[in-house]
């Protein structure tokens, strides 16, 4: 009863005391619910993130098979159809099953009831999924999709595009040559899971296709040892490869289930995911902002705690102990405190969608439930945090000395008050510097050459090899020569048929996808008179016209022609492209020298190829320019991948074109439905995840210099209210507005200078290590950092600038006669 | 009531040693009006603070109502300030943010009073202040005269023993003064001890015993003898 009263009278007193000063309090609302917002927005990202897979069953238990080379530090999703008849005999492993994307070896358009539909993310996997996947059927059985041939299972989003309904157990999807039967409907996958499947059909008939995109997974016993496990399946793939392939740089490691989310991404992932780095730094900013938030606040209590000292000494006097008025002042924090995770709350609300699209998510915020109450609980420990110091400070007022008037504050709470300047002003001066230094190095990476061509360049991805280049096949009954002979003429007849098309200049195949990376390579290189090479050499199967259309610069040489440059089976010959680089490792004077001379190497499944050399190369740059690039040699119609693309030289990236490529390739190549894709903005994709990454700082640095400038903003203010007796016998003396600015603006300067020292070291470390991932990278340079450093004072300048302005316009006269 | 013996306080500023009281003995009956006169730096408010059990004397006793509290925690002082001892500060030293009604309330609330029983003695001090209609105004909606009735009313709601008052009237007009005045005289009358730092000869003239203070130390201590118009007008 008693306690409800005095609560009830420090409510009173604090709302009184908080209104009083409206700006006051618009500040720390404004700059305590900006810093707590951010926090619940990344909370919220960083509790999805982590969320991913755990629900799967045994999941702590479960790990998928990752090929891991050594030298480029690159990991792959790469199996063996026949190791997967070997996996469960690893001790330790108690199962395991296999799943692989479908969509390029299956007929992709469907028809229901006379409309056209398109099947997408279609998976094929063993039978035994349901214990590695979480999969709630909601209609038939997966059983069967899993286990027949005709049989497919939709997810819910799936079925209802098209039948516009879950009921379509035994309803048919028919294609050309296939007819699918319903056996199941799926309930969407979750969001937080690294599996994405729309459909799911049996995995049976392409046991013989589990290689390269194929997902192993395991299942562990308890207590085994993963290090020993992953030996022995490094183990198993090395007896299968050993004859056709180099294992010695490969092994295979074993990637918990739980882990798949924010691990490095492999070039096959079902869909983007995300990363450690992302998520640690996105943590890291957001408290960032709440404690700058909770400095700024914990500094104007501080710095009008002499307002409210008269009131401690009152109480005092009348009887309050000083844990009484402890508890007074903070329960005044934790009000503050509440009332801006209220706003805070409403703001995430409001700015969810925007954040959604900044981390590529689709997060919820869910606050009926016991997210509301970590929120609750945050939000009163963060007041009760920011709140001890102010409050003890203004409680241990001396009485006495308080009700006469002596107001001088203590030296502790000065040198507080400067440390936490000078600490957010290192902070904000960093992130300055970061910001200015990822958008260099993003501009950079943009200009870089790669040397090769990407504007007005088509490219249909996914084809399977044999449909471009001659393939090997390991049906010896075949008449392999006579099938080269074939592809070579479709080949041709492809190449005439394309350049005929209008708007179109030329094309040709690769087998590689320049955005990502090479998929062969070759080994035990020689060339004429020369030892060979210590170094593996990266291998590209391209078509004819390669220079031409995928804009490679020739130094030496020429094009490759339909006449004598496609890859002979019989004669073991093919003509090449060798870079810039390898022309002096090859013991050449310069680049036309090595025309005309033979190589021998071996690649994939062939022994000992004899090379011609007829072109020589800029070096170019494949993929992201964090990857280390080796040189690598282009070969005429040779390829022995799994899947290979199409590039076209356009006159223009129009919508006609495409179509008409779309609709020619579909028709000679017999693959349904074929994607156009342009090159320039494949390019663009694979610095997504960079340019999202400083798009995050970006929006956060822009938030603490923001969030600094409030702060500091209310401390002026209350600087110069403290002062205004001072300034006002300044102005009656004759001071100017700007030697006002510059008295108090002079202590805050001073602070930047010092802040920035503090900061430039560990900011220089900090940038050059994430620097040190490109290969190529921005040189960082004083003047960045002087650059950060004279913004940060101009804002302090023109913070301090508006302050003095107010106070100007006061009346001397009056100031002087108030105090 | 209260009685000190060989009293001193001593300050520390930065590197200057103070001696804002040296060895006093003072003894104040139950009952009296004192005063207490000298000139600026002479203790006298230092004095009151140590009367008033704010500051703690370094050396001597401190005997209130037979207790030596000069070794009392700051605990114990509080408890037996809130309960016997009432301020009047010259600047009035009212809550800005508290109305009249909850400025006048406030000790009570210290004290565990009853919310009925509060709201009986904060409405009949009220009444009788002459203030009842200036219960929900805000401190600085009231002139200096009306401020420092509010703050006598705080400070003698609890009924105190000792009524400590550190000029009082330093702030106010003349008739305001006297008002301020007249009441410190009835409830002196009432029972109260009334102790009082002043720099008017007039206002000495309602106490029953003035003493001086120079550089800490007491010069004299006499009872106030002079026929006292005022007083008796009163009476």
């Amino acid at each position: 009863m008693y306690t409800l009263s005095l609560i009830n009278n420090y409510i009173k007193s604090g709302v009184r005391a908080l209104t009083r000063h409206k700006m006051f309090l618009a500040l720390n609302f404004i700059s305590l619910s900006i810093g707590m917002a951010a926090t619940i927005l990344v909370g919220a990202y960083a509790l999805h993130e982590i969320s991913y897979d755990r629900d799967q069953p045994n999941a702590e238990r479960t790990y998928r098979i990752i090929d891991h080379d050594v030298k480029s530090g690159r990991s792959y999703s790469l199996s063996s159809p026949r190791a997967f008849q070997q996996y469960n005999k690893i001790s330790g492993v108690e199962d395991h099953m296999g799943l692989f994307k479908a969509d390029w070896l299956i007929e992709r358009n469907i028809e229901i009831d006379g409309t056209d539909f398109k099947l997408g993310d279609v998976y094929a996997g063993t039978e035994n999924m349901l214990d590695f996947i979480n999969i709630d059927v909601i209609q038939g059985d997966l059983a069967p999709a899993l286990s027949q041939p005709d049989k497919i299972a939709l997810s819910r989003a799936e079925a209802i595009r098209f039948f516009g309904s879950v009921d379509v157990v035994d309803q048919k999807l028919l294609g050309r040559k296939k007819t699918w039967t319903v056996a199941a409907v799926y309930e969407n996958l979750p969001t937080n899971s690294h599996v994405h499947m729309k459909a799911i059909i049996s995995g049976k008939p392409f046991l013989p296709y589990m290689g390269k995109l194929a997902y192993a997974y395991l299942r562990l016993s308890e207590n085994v040892d993963v290090e020993s496990v992953s030996k022995s399946v490094t183990q198993i793939m090395a007896d299968i490869w050993q004859s056709s392939m180099d294992v010695s740089g490969t092994v295979y490691k074993l990637q918990p289930l739980l882990d798949i989310h924010l691990d490095p991404n492999l070039k096959e992932e079902m869909k983007i995911g995300g990363a450690h780095l992302v998520v640690n730094l996105a943590i890291v900013l957001s408290l960032l902002l709440v404690f700058i938030a909770s400095f700024s606040s914990i500094n104007m209590s501080v710095a009008r705690a002499g307002e409210r000292a008269t009131e401690v000494g009152i109480r005092k006097t009348l009887g309050a102990t000083k844990s009484q008025l402890i508890s007074q002042f903070l329960f005044e924090s934790v009000l503050l405190y509440i009332v801006s995770g209220i706003i805070a709350c409403v703001i995430a609300f409001f700015f969810l969608a925007d954040f959604n699209l900044l981390v590529g998510r689709q997060l919820v915020l869910e606050y009926w439930s016991w997210v509301g109450v970590a929120i609750i609980l945050f939000v009163v420990l963060l007041g009760l945090v920011s709140g001890l110091y102010p409050a003890v400070f203004i409680s241990s007022f001396k009485t006495k000395r308080v009700l006469s008037g002596d107001l001088s504050r203590g030296k502790t709470s000065i040198i507080l008050r400067k440390v936490v300047l000078v600490l957010q002003s290192s902070i904000s001066i960093g992130f300055v510097v970061a910001s200015l230094s990822f958008y260099q190095q993003l501009n950079f990476l943009q200009d870089l050459s790669t040397n090769y061509e990407r504007v007005n360049r088509l490219q249909i991805s996914s084809i399977l090899t044999g449909k471009v280049f001659y393939h090997e096949h390991f049906d010896e009954t075949l008449d392999q020569v006579a099938l080269e002979k074939l592809q070579r003429e479709q080949s041709r007849s492809l190449t005439r048929a394309v350049e005929n098309l209008d708007g179109v200049v030329s094309s040709t195949a690769t087998d590689f996808d320049f955005t990502r990376s090479l998929n062969a390579g070759v080994r035990n290189v020689t060339i004429q008179g020369v030892e060979t090479f210590a170094q593996s050499f990266g291998y590209g199967g391209v078509g004819y016209d390669a220079a031409k259309v995928l804009g490679l610069k020739l130094v030496a040489g020429r094009d490759f022609n339909q006449q004598s440059d496609w890859h002979n089976r019989e004669k073991k010959t093919v003509s090449i492209f060798i870079p810039e680089s390898m022309v002096l490792l090859a013991g050449f004077d310069n680049a036309d020298d090595a025309i005309g001379k033979t190589a021998h190497f071996a690649a994939g499944p062939f022994k000992k190829i004899n090379a011609i050399i007829v072109g020589v190369f800029k070096d170019i740059k494949l993929s992201s320019v964090k990857d280390v690039s080796y040189p690598m040699i282009f070969g005429c119609g040779l390829s022995w991948t799994q899947s290979s693309s199409m590039v076209f030289e356009v006159e223009q990236d129009t919508a006609n074109v495409r179509d008409q490529i779309k609709t020619l390739m579909q028709d000679k190549l017999q693959m349904y439905p074929l994607e156009v894709e342009s090159l320039e903005s494949n390019y663009e994709l694979i610095y997504q995840d960079d340019s999202n990454l400083s798009k995050l700082i970006l929006t956060f640095s822009a938030l603490i210099v923001c969030l600094t400038t409030i702060g500091l903003f209310g401390l002026c203010a209350f600087t110069a209210v403290r002062r205004s007796k001072e300034i006002a016998i300044r102005k009656v003396l004759g001071a100017s507005k700007l030697s006002l600015v510059v008295l108090l603006a002079k202590e805050q300067i001073f602070i930047n200078i010092i802040g920035m020292l503090l900061i430039s070291p560990a900011a220089y470390l900090l940038i050059n290590r994430w620097l040190s991932g490109f290969n190529d990278r921005i040189e960082q340079s004083i003047v960045i950092y002087l650059l950060a450093g004279v913004i940060i004072t101009c804002i302090t300048a023109a913070t301090i600038a508006v302050i003095v302005n107010r106070v100007m316009k006061l009346k001397p006269s009056r100031v002087l006669r108030d105090s | 009531m209260i009685t000190l013996s060989n009293l001193s306080c001593v300050f520390q500023t930065e590197q200057v040693e103070t001696t804002a009281i040296d060895s006093l003995n003072l003894k104040i009956n139950k009952g009296e009006f004192v005063g207490i006169m000298g000139p600026s730096g002479s203790g006298k408010s230092t004095l009151l603070t140590v009367l008033g059990m704010l500051d703690s004397p370094q050396s001597g006793a401190y005997f209130f109502e037979d207790q030596d509290i000069a070794n009392y925690s700051e605990q114990q002082l509080g408890e037996l300030r809130k309960q016997s001892i009432g301020f009047v500060f010259q600047s009035f030293n009212l809550v800005d943010s508290l109305t009249v009604y909850e400025n006048v309330e406030l000790p009570l609330l210290y004290l565990k009073v009853s919310k009925s029983e509060r709201a009986e003695r904060v409405n009949t001090i009220l009444e009788r202040f002459g203030l009842q209609h200036r219960a929900n105004h805000a401190p600085q909606q009231l002139s200096g005269g009306q401020q420092q009735r509010v703050a006598v009313a705080r400070a003698i709601i609890i009924q105190p023993k000792l009524l400590l008052a550190d000029e009082p009237t330093g702030n106010l007009d003349s008739k305001s003064g006297k008002d301020v005045m007249d009441m410190l005289t009835q409830l002196n009358k009432e029972g109260t001890t009334v102790i009082m730092v002043t720099h008017s000869e007039t206002q000495i003239q309602y106490c029953d015993r003035v003493v001086r203070l120079f550089d800490g130390k007491l010069v004299s201590d006499d009872a106030v003898v002079d026929v006292k118009p005022v007083k008796t007008a009163e009476a």
